[in-house]
């Protein structure tokens, strides 16, 4: 593909200057593939951003990832690959193929902000987003979204995920026609146990079309019981009861609703049997 | 604009489109092994080595090649010697039309540089991003497999 009427390309050296160059036809090029295929009308500069310093892994009371890293990078960084039994390695090797992993970036993917496997893992593990919009802050991922910040005048700089301790497991599915199609429905839990009862869980469904977002009354189905067949089941009910679908060229709401029941289920299970195995 | 980047070890200085892809620079040079299937990022058609990992050339902006090392089927063959992933796909029938296998052995030569033990499930899941249109699948796992344990046998593991 090509962005047709692109005219200026602009490599800027520091943050402050790319964010300055920042305009309504400019469009900001991380990994570029999206900007290639899917940039707007009326583009006319292209503002690449490769020669600034986000490019980079740090194992910090969790991972700090710079927004111009790979997927690639994190899938081959090894702490970040066996992080809570390798949920996101499972996650990232759901993203199209090595093709499209070693050029899209994570910056580039989560503020493009649609058609996203690795947003709801990403908000199942209460990752936080760094932002500059004219001084850097930082703030959990969800609000980042609910908020609309990644349709305003930003750069987003950085993706750090929190440690998480032997008592937190976490999963992820994709369901899809095909391993490398979009998800029909896709979803991301984590549950944080005290002895055998949940202290605390993120329930994530995404592609609902909508991006991913959590189901807070499923959640709190989970709170308090264990991680039994009758209580995961409620769980599953909850989350697709209280979300609401929608119909595209993917699939209807209906069945949807129906996917998303199975997939927190799946996902649950999967977080039961994890714990059962460390037990062992 | 101007970019300079080496194909295949060759160095190139030229002119350039702020917009333009990777893969219509590379046609445009002569680079007819990068075939031009889907220009959607879904086919594999386009595949080349940027800097030494396999992409979809159709979605990387020829821009951002300045400075860069790009490999394409021709630059895997050596000294006039054909690849053990070229050999194989020969010799164990692996191409029939063609248009897809420059993209496919070069993803296999990513793959297996990153992994030389890569098995047949990994091999098959990645390759789904490479279409091909008349063999089927089948001959180029085979081909790929036997190259993979050829290099690890010329490398002594």
């Amino acid at each position: 593909m090509s962005v047709a009427g692109a005219s200026t390309y602009l490599r800027p050296q520091t943050l402050a200057e790319a964010f300055g160059a920042l305009g309504p036809d400019v469009i900001p090029v991380a990994g570029g593939t999206d900007v290639i295929l899917h940039a707007p009308v009326g583009i006319h500069t292209l503002l690449d951003l490769s020669a600034l310093p986000l490019d980079y892994i740090r194992e910090r009371n969790g991972f700090a990832v710079g927004a111009m890293t790979t997927l690639t990078g994190m899938l081959e960084h090894p702490g970040l690959a066996a992080h809570l039994d390798g949920v996101l390695a499972e996650t990232l090797a759901h993203v199209g193929t090595s093709l499209l992993r070693n050029l899209a970036t994570i910056g580039g993917h989560l503020a493009r902000g649609r058609l996203s496997d690795i947003v709801p893992t990403l908000l199942a593990l209460d990752a936080t987003v760094t932002v500059f919009d004219g001084k850097p802050r930082t703030l959990p991922l969800a609000k980042y979204y609910a908020d609309g910040l990644n349709r305003k005048r930003h750069l987003l700089t950085e993706v750090s995920v929190p440690e998480a301790g032997p008592d937190t497991a976490a999963g992820f599915l994709k369901l899809s026609r095909t391993f490398f199609d979009m998800a029909l429905v896709n979803c991301a839990c984590s549950v944080r146990l005290k002895g055998d009862r949940v202290a605390a869980s993120r329930i994530v469904v995404g592609e609902t079309p909508a991006l991913g977002a959590s189901a807070p009354s499923a959640e709190e189905v989970l709170t308090g019981g264990t991680l039994d067949a009758d209580t995961i089941a409620a769980a599953a009910s909850a989350a697709a009861e209280s979300i609401e679908f929608g119909t595209d060229s993917r699939a209807s709401a209906e069945y949807r609703k129906v996917l998303a029941a199975v997939a927190v289920r799946r996902v649950l299970n999967a977080i039961r049997n994890r714990f059962e195995e460390r037990r062992r | 604009m101007n970019i300079d980047f080496t194909v295949n070890g060759r160095a190139w200085g030229v002119e350039i489109a702020p917009g333009e892809s990777l893969m219509e620079l590379l046609r445009r040079l002569g680079y007819k092994s990068v075939k031009n299937g889907c220009n959607n990022g879904d086919c594999g058609s386009c595949t080349v080595l940027l800097n030494g990992r396999a992409v979809n050339s159709c979605l990387v902006l020829a821009a951002k090649a300045d400075g860069a090392a790009i490999g394409t089927i021709e630059g895997l063959t050596a000294g006039g010697e054909l690849h053990p992933l070229q050999r194989t796909a020969l010799d164990l029938g692996a191409v029939q039309c063609g248009f897809c296998t420059p993209g496919m052995l070069l993803l296999a030569a990513d793959l297996l540089a990153a992994n030389p033990r890569l098995d047949e499930a990994e091999l098959r899941r990645e390759l789904s991003g490479n279409y091909c249109r008349c063999t089927g699948y089948v001959k180029q796992v085979e081909a790929i497999l036997a190259a993979a344990a050829e290099m690890r046998e010329a490398a002594g593991a």
